[in-house]
């Protein structure tokens, strides 16, 4: 039945041999080690990022009203909630770390260089946007902590001369952390970063 | 396409998709592990108008929390702004601006004692950020 598919398919748009030649049969260093797989393991956990913020976004109301009060229902009464959003928090912590250690490594074997700096380049912006997830992301189940802590992220731009106070007032959505600010993370963590992060991955493999 | 193996090269599939597949098995059995030993709470609900609470970043932006409690105001642009954004653009450069063809560390001393200085620092600035 899948063979049939892959079939099909094959005969209309010659994938295969693509696939083979590109992502099968691609060269590696010889001496491959543990740590080449720090990008994989990074793409994993986004992929778990993915399916769990997914699974939440079915339950979670991005309102100062219903924020707080759904993510406690997510973590207290809906079934499986809590390791589904555990295991949120953890990838994301864990993708820092893996992100780091990837650029560490790359660093490291001098493989940003000629003729893979463009796979550098989009890598830097993929660690932009990684921490912008992890920023944007803080705030969404509106408690205390996110709350005072996102004050002090968004406040951070107004220390710039001229334009400092406009860029923390876009960030806001007015002049103070509320409903707009939660509105515009909450859309910028669920819609525009992934798409940001398909466009810069498709580049960066 | 056959012949092409005939050089006994290594190749992503299999050398590296096994090695990869075992971290990958690795790292989901430890997400899956934390995140039931260590189940998710909740906060208080926020409150904008109790400004007498101490906000805490996330650990990976603690280095210019930090910071942003050591300068004085007048000079608190450096970390807020200057210091994340040159760290961006120098990242940004790095592959046009270091011209040396070296891939080995030990013979990119400029550019390794650059970084190690930079992670060295951050990750300074990161614990006392937390013992703070």
């Amino acid at each position: 039945m899948f063979g049939r598919l892959v079939e099909v398919f094959d005969r209309r748009f010659g994938f295969r041999e693509d696939f083979k030649r590109n992502v099968l049969d691609h060269p590696v260093p010889p001496r491959i080690n543990l740590t080449y797989c720090f990008g994989g393991i990074t793409f994993l956990l986004y992929m778990l990022l993915a399916a769990t913020g997914i699974t939440m976004l079915f339950f979670y109301v991005p309102s100062v009203d219903h924020a707080f009060v759904t993510v406690e229902y997510i973590t207290f009464d809906l079934p499986l909630g809590n390791p589904i959003r555990a295991i949120h928090h953890w990838s994301a912590q864990l993708m820092i770390v893996f992100v780091s250690l990837h650029m560490l490594r790359v660093f490291v074997y001098g493989a940003y260089k000629n003729p893979r700096e463009f796979n550098w380049v989009t890598g830097v912006f993929l660690f932009g946007i990684t921490l912008a997830f992890g920023f944007t992301g803080y705030l969404l189940p509106w408690d205390q902590k996110a709350y005072w802590a996102t004050k002090v992220g968004v406040l951070m731009p107004k220390s710039l001369p001229a334009v400092g106070p406009f860029l923390s007032q876009l960030l806001m959505g007015g002049d103070d952390l509320g409903a707009l600010t939660l509105s515009r993370f909450f859309a910028i963590h669920v819609a525009v970063l992934p798409i940001f992060t398909v466009i810069f991955l498709a580049g960066h493999f | 396409m056959a012949e092409k193996n005939d050089r006994k090269e290594t190749l992503f599939y299999p050398d590296f998709m096994f090695k990869e597949a075992i971290a990958a098995l690795i790292v989901v059995i430890a997400v899956v592990a934390i995140s039931l030993a260590l189940p998710m709470k909740v906060g208080d609900p926020a409150d904008p108008s109790d400004s007498s609470f101490k906000p805490k970043p996330e650990w990976y932006f603690m280095a210019p929390f930090y910071l942003l409690k050591v300068f004085s105001s007048s000079f608190e642009v450096i970390p807020t702004v200057i210091g994340p954004l040159a760290t961006f653009i120098f990242l940004l450069i790095l592959p046009f601006a270091d011209k040396n063809p070296e891939m080995h560390p030990r013979k990119r001393k400029l550019a390794m004692s650059l970084m190690g200085g930079g992670v060295l620092l951050t990750i300074l600035f990161t614990v006392l950020g937390i013992l703070a």
